[in-house]
């Protein structure tokens, strides 16, 4: 047996103490998250208003509610509009953003701490302020617009049911932008300079190099920033609960809205539980469907 | 690196409008009617200022903890190896695409089971099951990046694993740490559900319930609620602008392998 081995200390990469390391992420998570969903899902087969003991075992009943009731599905086609409109405007808008202001020069810098901001005001108080903002009677919008001549342009907005989720996702979009903006500017400074000076080289316009050159470079932040809207959509709840409540007559109302109505208003606890599930089981599908494509993508 | 010229900078100028005239508006109702009297009044109630105290005691400890667990375990699973490693971190990480409200339920039963109603204890450790997935990401993600030889030289030193840890390994993900550390103060601050639900206790809630508590206090004294909206992000808009340095989102572009 020679020197070299007979020395070799034990591999510290296959330590016993990694148990100890992992163990605090793994009992908060064991207590606060995998046991509030266990628990969640066996809720989901009774009838109970959450106030008093009185349980009555219903089965599948509350599930089969999440798949056939109207409501459900009206959640499901308002988080497909309220997702479409938010994740383009907000990665196409923060795209555009971040390559028009990255460089140096003070203006730049002030624009992008400005647009940024919303993305860490709490969106409660963003709710509070874009209800006063577009208050039909006396909304700083509604004066704005009187002021400039534009008053013919004065709408209910969130009190019209066509018009209500878009302004809603509008809001959104005020308040994310910024967040896909910094994604795509940390990425961008990523993208090699000869890239660039090449492509410019090679008589490429603006459009072009935006296009052709930045857009495909920047394929794997496209698809972290995806995954991470369509998760935050899902979880969205705040700002419409602050705005509509899910209102006028459910044309807001997002699955977690309806979770917050069905057990907390209606009191129908179980329902809420089984939707809670379902919310879940939904989100880990979506992403691990992205992950997969993503990946897809990556090995071609 | 400059990519674009004058033309992009003026249309992302123009446009900065329709993002200035929200944040101008919350001053400007803020300070209707009585102007500044309307902080005065608000400071001078003490329920903004204990709120603003409630939201730092409870946003540090959530941040701590956070930090500390996940630099931890992220660690352990980007460069140790053991039984189940990649099943368990996968496990970890569904906790990302939970929203908070799809556990109310169970967290208000866990509540009144550790006893713990309206107190922060009933917040701070479901914000910290609901936050340290992300965390784990960034920092594994951030131990993926550093070289092995890193670790190859300090092996022929023979440290130990905590030695790896803590002298070698820790120092270098501090960019990182400091953006779990951001975000998470961030999520927690502005945390409304939760603390809604588990805080009726003036005396222990923190300042996003302000909004709802402020409407039904002072109703139809708009200004004065506005005042107190704006008093409630001064802290998380200053801590911004101090540390955006820090606030190196790219981090969150490689967490999506």
């Amino acid at each position: 047996m020679s020197i070299a081995t007979a020395r070799r200390r034990p591999d510290w990469r296959r330590s016993p103490a990694a148990i100890l390391f992992i163990l605090p992420c793994v009992a908060v998570f064991g207590v606060f998250l995998a046991y509030p969903l266990i628990r969640n899902a066996y809720v989901g087969l009774f009838e109970w208003n959450g106030l008093t003991s009185d349980t009555v075992w219903v089965g599948l009943e509350n599930f089969i509610w999440v798949f056939t009731s109207p409501a459900v599905f009206g959640t499901a086609v308002n988080t497909l509009v309220f997702g479409v409109i938010t994740i383009a405007l907000q990665m196409g808008g923060g795209f555009l953003l971040a390559v028009a202001l990255s460089g140096p020069g003070r203006l730049r810098q002030v624009l992008r701490t400005l647009y940024f901001i919303p993305v860490v005001m709490t969106p409660v108080v963003v709710g509070f302020l874009f209800g006063k903002i577009l208050e039909p009677n006396d909304g700083d919008l509604r004066n704005l617009l009187d002021a400039i001549g534009l008053g013919a342009l004065n709408h209910a907005w969130l009190a019209d049911p066509s018009t209500a989720l878009v302004a809603v996702a509008l809001v959104n979009v005020w308040l994310w932008v910024g967040f896909a903006m910094s994604v795509y500017q940390s990425a961008l400074t990523t993208v090699p300079k000869e890239l660039i000076e090449a492509a410019r080289i090679d008589g490429a316009r603006s459009h072009q190099l935006v296009t052709q050159v930045l857009l495909p470079f920047l394929r794997p932040t496209h698809w972290a920033l995806l995954t991470l809207s369509v998760i935050g959509t899902l979880k969205t709840f705040d700002i419409v609960y602050v705005l509509t409540r899910g209102g006028p007559s459910g044309s807001t109302e997002l699955p977690t809205t309806l979770l917050f109505r069905t057990g907390f208003e209606e009191y129908q606890q179980g329902r809420a539980a089984a939707l809670g599930t379902v919310i879940f089981l939904v989100a880990l599908a979506l992403t691990i469907i992205q992950l997969r494509v993503a990946r897809k993508g990556d090995e071609r | 690196m400059k990519i674009l010229g004058r033309p992009s900078l003026l249309i992302a100028l123009t446009l900065a409008i329709v993002w200035a005239l929200p944040l101008l508006s919350l001053l400007n109702n803020s300070l209707k009617r009585d102007g500044l009297g309307n902080y005065a009044a608000v400071v001078q109630q003490g329920g903004v200022v204990t709120s603003l105290v409630n939201s730092a005691i409870i946003t540090v400890t959530t941040v701590v903890a956070v930090v500390f667990i996940t630099s931890l375990a992220g660690f352990a699973f980007s460069r140790l190896r053991f039984p189940l490693r990649s099943v368990s971190y996968g496990v970890l990480l569904t906790g990302l695409m939970l929203p908070a409200g799809a556990i109310l339920v169970p967290f208000a039963q866990l509540n009144r089971s550790f006893g713990w109603g309206n107190t922060y204890l009933a917040v701070i450790f479901p914000y910290i099951a609901l936050f340290f997935p992300l965390g784990l990401l960034l920092l594994k993600n951030a131990f993926d990046n550093l070289p092995d030889e890193l670790f190859e030289a300090a092996a022929l030193d023979g440290a130990g694993v905590w030695r790896m840890f803590r002298s070698v390994a820790l120092p270098l993900v501090v960019p990182a740490a400091s953006l779990v550390a951001l975000w998470t103060f961030l999520s927690t601050w502005n945390e409304f559900l939760l603390a809604l639900l588990f805080l009726n206790d003036p005396a222990v809630q923190p300042v996003s319930v302000i909004p709802l508590r402020f409407q039904q206090q002072y109703f139809v004294d708009v200004p004065k609620i506005f005042a107190a909206l704006l008093l409630s992000q001064l802290p998380v808009v200053i801590l911004y602008i101090v540390t955006q340095r820090r606030f190196n989102l790219g981090l969150l572009a490689g967490a999506g392998k």
